[in-house]
């Protein structure tokens, strides 16, 4: 019976940084542990050092014991072992898709580790995965779920014994977070989940550990009670199941934007826009499933994509900020970035990443690509702050967010929005509940003005069972 | 929908024949110093394969008249300078200009040479596509970590591209100007792709280490058994040879 059984008396990088401390998690047959915190809690080293990849791969060091399905990652023997009893699902699977197609992606894993029938099983995954018409498309060409499910094809198709997945769900549309929560019901071994979601798999999961500061702060047993999600809730983990909608906090001061009668995509029309408005005074959230047209209205408003046709007005400027923050910065220093961003903006930026990273200044010398994703996010919209913009666009800005940084991100999203329309595409069923004024969900081609309420529905009712 | 097989659903030859006859056909063309044979490579492997390059490429191949007149002028260079054929007989002579044989013959060897070498290739990229072609070269007994490597840029050629419109959005947003000129310009665009690379490079090798890329072995799969394309590929290659050979 196969089985995870780790207790990790201490980890730590090469540069010394010590990452984990007293840290024991144990699943066997059936059983699925969840992993959550807040960012930089060690969540991902967590995994890093249970499949040994901390001690092998990264020039870490790990002190304790660890049972990975009968062998012991931590020495070179059994990390050699680790492919063929542990299937691996990373967390984006920009970083894990090695191959040019779907089909190589999955026969690269039975290539390596010796399978005879590698060509039959690698068809029958991408069939069970619904990627079988897409086998020899170049991956850039797949949606970002159909890339997720690719991951889980990839990872899998070796049939492990146990499974490890790092936020599963990050940047995903309820939608396909619906199928991975199926898919990890339906895998047979242990499993462990990071994700800092758990909401999401409160429901599938027989224990939570949250970490904190690298350590465990609290273990919680199934099943879950209301003190439990508090607690959870308390700790800086997304853990609230039932969401409520809140009354809208803005109102309408003057319209910034207004896009009608359009259609929006590249070659093809991907959205119909009949009316679509946003006011200063006001958050405005776009919903809809991946590859609906979100980020392709976002762009068109921003001035970065023209319209098929239509109306597309903005009065003043529009400044984007993409779903991947790393693309937003030019600079070697988050210094050298925030001052770029003054003296091109017009006013300084400064006060606004120290208040939301909380650094005091003591970030400011590294490179914006070390930061933490969460500081990475507030970095790009303080950017966004300096050019005084009067339309602010946010794509998935809660992603890889954990409450501590979500809630404080909502606070200043609704202090900006009283000089700027504030439009944002999510997934996140959480800023629509709490932080939009007005949602538009972009469903089968067309985007429709719905209330909060129903958006909420829409969103929450997609991934559960 | 096809659900079997390796290869990519396109016609012709399969890749590994078509890898070791343009290998075959570079190397005769750059040994082979005859005018006569290389006019044999030409219209056997340069013609169609130009043929199929300028159906899909198009004006790319405006460089191959290009590279011919520089060989012309280059051989003229050295002809002048006294560097090389200094007793060649004289072709023509146009008032001071003097062209000699050498110069014509250099450029006769040089462009033959090249458009069957550029024809080879593009034969190969025009009648298999990239992912067979590193396949093929797995097949064919390549390193791993080079066929791994290939694969890896066939995978992140496009992720590039896409990142590069974006990194190029912002800069525009942000109100530098559209097109790089100094070399700080080109330092903002390539900071951000270089660090989103490395960071995903690091992390896509752990998940090849995680997925078992070093207890990879060659694969034992060799080229399927030859078809009428492969023959005719057969054909063609022993007809060159021996016009290598003879002429």
């Amino acid at each position: 019976m196969a089985e995870i059984e780790a207790e990790i008396g201490e980890a730590r990088y090469s540069t010394g940084y010590k990452a984990l401390e007293d840290v024991a998690v144990a699943a066997s047959e059936g059983r699925r542990v969840l992993v959550a915190g807040p960012s930089g809690s060690g969540k991902t080293t967590l995994l890093l050092a249970v499949t040994g990849v901390m001690v092998n791969l990264l020039g870490g060091s790990v002190r304790g014991f660890i049972n990975l399905a009968g062998i012991n990652p931590l020495e070179a023997r059994g990390f050699r072992e680790v492919p063929r009893l542990v299937g691996v699902i990373l967390q984006d699977p920009e970083r894990q898709i090695a191959m040019p197609t779907p089909l190589d992606e999955v026969l690269f894993t039975l290539e390596n580790l010796g399978f005879s029938d590698a060509e039959e099983r690698a068809w029958r995954s991408l069939e069970a995965f619904g990627l079988a018409g897409k086998a020899l498309w170049w991956v850039e060409a797949l949606s970002g779920g159909e890339k997720r499910r690719l991951t889980l094809a990839a990872g899998t198709v070796h049939d492990p014994q146990v499974l490890l997945l790092d936020e599963p769900t990050a940047s995903l549309d309820p939608w396909i977070v619906g199928e991975t929560i199926k898919f990890v019901r339906s895998f047979p071994g242990p499993e462990i989940i990071v994700e800092h979601k758990a909401r999401y798999f409160l429901n599938v999961v027989d224990e939570v550990i949250v970490l904190s500061g690298g350590r465990v702060a609290a273990r919680f047993k199934r099943p879950f009670t209301e003190n439990d999600i508090n607690k959870m809730e308390n700790l800086g983990v997304d853990a609230r199941v039932e969401l409520k909608a809140s009354e809208p906090q803005g109102e309408c001061l003057s319209t910034v934007a207004r896009v009608a009668g359009a259609r929006l995509g590249y070659d093809t029309p991907v959205l119909s826009v009949d009316d679509f408005t946003a006011c200063r005074g006001e958050i405005v959230a776009v919903v809809g499933p991946n590859g609906s047209g979100k980020t392709t209205l976002l762009r068109v408003l921003a001035g970065q994509r023209k319209p098929l046709n239509g109306l597309v007005e903005v009065r003043g400027r529009a400044f984007y900020v993409p779903q991947n923050p790393d693309y937003s910065f030019l600079f070697p220093s988050v210094e050298k970035e925030l001052e770029e961003a003054r003296r091109l903006g017009g006013r300084d930026p400064r006060p606004i990443f120290r208040a939301l990273a909380g650094s005091g200044g003591s970030l400011e010398t590294m490179p914006p690509f070390k930061l933490s994703h969460g500081q990475r996010r507030w970095l790009g919209i303080a950017v966004a702050y300096a050019y005084r913009p009067s339309l602010l666009l946010l794509d998935e800005p809660t992603t890889g967010l954990d409450i501590s940084l979500y809630s404080r991100l909502v606070a200043l999203l609704r202090s900006l929005s009283r000089e700027a329309a504030v439009v944002v595409a999510t997934h996140d069923a959480r800023l629509v509940a709490e932080a939009a004024d007005r949602v538009y969900a972009a469903l089968e081609g067309d985007l429709v003005e719905v209330g909060k309420v129903e958006a909420l529905r829409l969103l929450e009712s997609a991934w559960r069972p | 929908m096809r659900l079997s097989g390796y290869w990519s659903p396109r016609g012709g030859p399969d890749p590994a024949y078509l890898i070791l006859y343009s290998f075959s056909i570079t190397l005769l063309a750059v040994v082979e110093e005859s005018p006569r044979a290389l006019l044999v490579l030409f219209l056997v492997t340069g013609v169609p394969g130009l043929t199929l390059g300028f159906l899909r490429f198009g004006r790319m191949l405006v460089l191959l008249p290009l590279t011919v007149i520089g060989a012309f002028i280059n051989a003229m260079i050295l002809y002048y300078l006294g560097v090389a054929g200094r007793n060649s007989p004289v072709a023509a002579s146009v008032g001071p200009l003097v062209v000699p044989w050498y110069a014509v013959n250099a450029t006769i060897v040089i462009g033959l040479r090249i458009a069957s070498i550029a024809g080879a290739g593009l034969l190969l990229s025009g009648l298999a596509n990239p992912r067979d072609v590193i396949r093929s070269l797995e097949a064919l007994g390549a390193p791993k970590g080079l066929v791994f490597s290939l694969a890896y840029a066939l995978r992140l050629l496009p992720l590039l591209f896409s990142e590069l419109g974006e990194v190029m959005a912002v800069r525009r947003q942000r109100g530098y100007r559209r097109v790089p000129v100094t070399p700080g310009d080109y330092a903002t665009i390539m900071l951000p792709l270089l660090s989103v690379s490395v960071q995903r490079a690091v992390w896509v090798g752990v998940s090849a280490e995680l997925r078992g890329f070093r207890l990879r072995r060659p694969l034992r799969r060799g080229p399927p058994r030859p078809g009428r394309w492969e023959t005719l590929l057969a054909a063609a290659l022993a007809l060159q040879v021996a016009a290598v050979a003879l002429l």
